[in-house]
């Protein structure tokens, strides 16, 4: 069987002397894996960068069996956050959950149509943060954890008043109330912190601790950036 | 019926092993060795049991050494020398293709790679923490991070700078950018990126 897509870069790892096993999450068929041949080429290490879009050929024999990727760059994406420890942090962060939550090879037109949009705010906006929290619980919302915020919440907020109370699984916890409201006039760093302290410990409940995985240090990192 | 040896079978499958051989390469070789047994395998086997026993790797700096040799975070056995600068290479690959420049003229510190995204490695297994012990403990000026301008390696060199925030030294990385005799026509978009990114001014005369 054979298929053209286009995808973002998940993970690599080396295989053989000159290949490299990659993951990536294309529009149309989900999460998959291949061998690129010659991967470790100048010509094409490259361009195989975490986080990069790239344009996927693929060739296998059958489903159950690896296939092999011919690969072109469509848009170099990681090179822009070089010098930027938390945008870094945040790529890095946001491919790890891709890898740990999506499944092989079911389509996820949303969840890929949601990432990309996070990326170019990623890339040129200022509040990019923001919408990387908003993003996770897009995602968890896509897989079937969805937070339900608004209706958990049994204070409201005010202007003078930064956090909010939501119950979830009978336990009432204190969020930042632009995750409820969407008013961002009062965010600072610790807000966000407590945030993404928030989407972190609801993530190790229900997905990581459940599946026997430990705590991304991506994302423990993109964390400590704002602590 | 051809009859296996199952001495020189073992030997195959361990020299296929090597980068760059196969099966095929690694037959070539066990035969070249077979052939030439007392100028070739004696010798062999003695410098590989003398490297096994003798040549480890160093805990402070992550070079490979003798274990005759004394390390300290103050001196360093692979260099005679002092210096005030210390660059900091992924493998030590990186810091034989530095050396072999003689652009260079300091301490190496070899990581043993990078911090990874996807499987969680540790940063203890990172020579980071004897870094900083390196700095604080050596009369040490500048850190140069040359870690490969790869996601990974670039998250590693700001985890290095965020480590060496208390030091106070003077941190630098390597320039990323065009190639030498790279044509901005066939240039892929990263590197375009990090060059108009990283541009410098025109030295006047």
């Amino acid at each position: 069987m054979q298929w053209k897509d286009e995808g973002f870069l998940l993970s690599k790892n080396k295989y053989g002397e000159n290949s490299i096993i990659i993951e990536v999450f294309t529009l149309n068929h989900g999460k998959c894996s291949g061998i690129v041949y010659g991967g470790t080429s100048k010509k094409i290490k490259n361009y195989l960068q975490l986080g990069n879009k790239i344009d996927l050929n693929l060739k296998k024999k059958n489903d159950s069996k690896l296939g092999y990727f011919k690969i072109e760059i469509i848009d170099a994406i990681s090179p822009f956050f070089f010098d930027d420890n938390k945008k870094i942090n945040c790529l890095f962060s946001s491919l790890n959950l891709l890898k740990t939550v999506l499944p092989e090879l079911l389509s996820y037109n949303s969840i890929y149509v949601l990432f990309s949009n996070f990326l170019n705010e990623l890339k040129f906006s200022n509040f990019w943060i923001i919408h990387y929290i908003f993003w996770e619980m897009n995602l968890l919302r896509e897989i079937g954890f969805d937070m339900n915020l608004i209706s958990n919440s049994v204070s409201k907020s005010n202007s003078e008043k930064k956090m909010i109370t939501v119950i979830i699984d009978n336990e009432k916890i204190n969020i930042p109330s632009f995750m409820v409201d969407k008013k961002f006039e009062n965010i600072n760093t610790k807000t966000i912190y407590y945030a993404l302290k928030f989407i972190g410990t609801f993530l190790e409940k229900k997905i990581f601790i459940p599946n026997n995985l430990n705590y991304p240090i991506s994302r423990k990192n993109l964390e400590s950036c704002f602590r | 019926m051809k009859k296996n040896i199952p001495e020189i079978e073992k030997l195959v499958k361990l020299i296929s092993k090597f980068p760059g051989l196969g099966p095929k390469s690694a037959k070539r070789i066990v035969l070249k060795l077979t052939n030439n047994k007392e100028e070739l395998i004696k010798p062999l086997a003695n410098t590989l049991v003398q490297v096994y026993k003798n040549i480890i790797r160093c805990n402070i700096c992550g070079n490979i050494k003798s274990s005759n040799s004394n390390c300290t975070l103050q001196t360093c056995s692979y260099s005679d020398k002092n210096y005030n600068q210390i660059c900091v290479v992924e493998n030590i690959a990186d810091m034989w293709v530095i050396e072999s420049l003689g652009i260079y003229k300091g301490y190496y510190h070899i990581l043993g790679g990078t911090l990874s995204s996807s499987d969680n490695k540790k940063t203890d297994n990172l020579l980071i923490p004897s870094l900083v012990e390196r700095v604080k403990k050596n009369t040490i000026n500048e850190v140069i991070l040359a870690t490969s301008a790869t996601i990974e390696g670039q998250t590693t060199a700001h985890y290095i700078q965020n480590s060496l925030k208390d030091t106070k030294v003077k941190i630098s990385k390597l320039a990323q950018g065009l190639p030498v005799g790279g044509e901005i026509e066939f240039l892929d978009d990263g590197t375009l990126f990090s060059a108009f990114k990283n541009r410098g001014p025109v030295a006047s005369d």
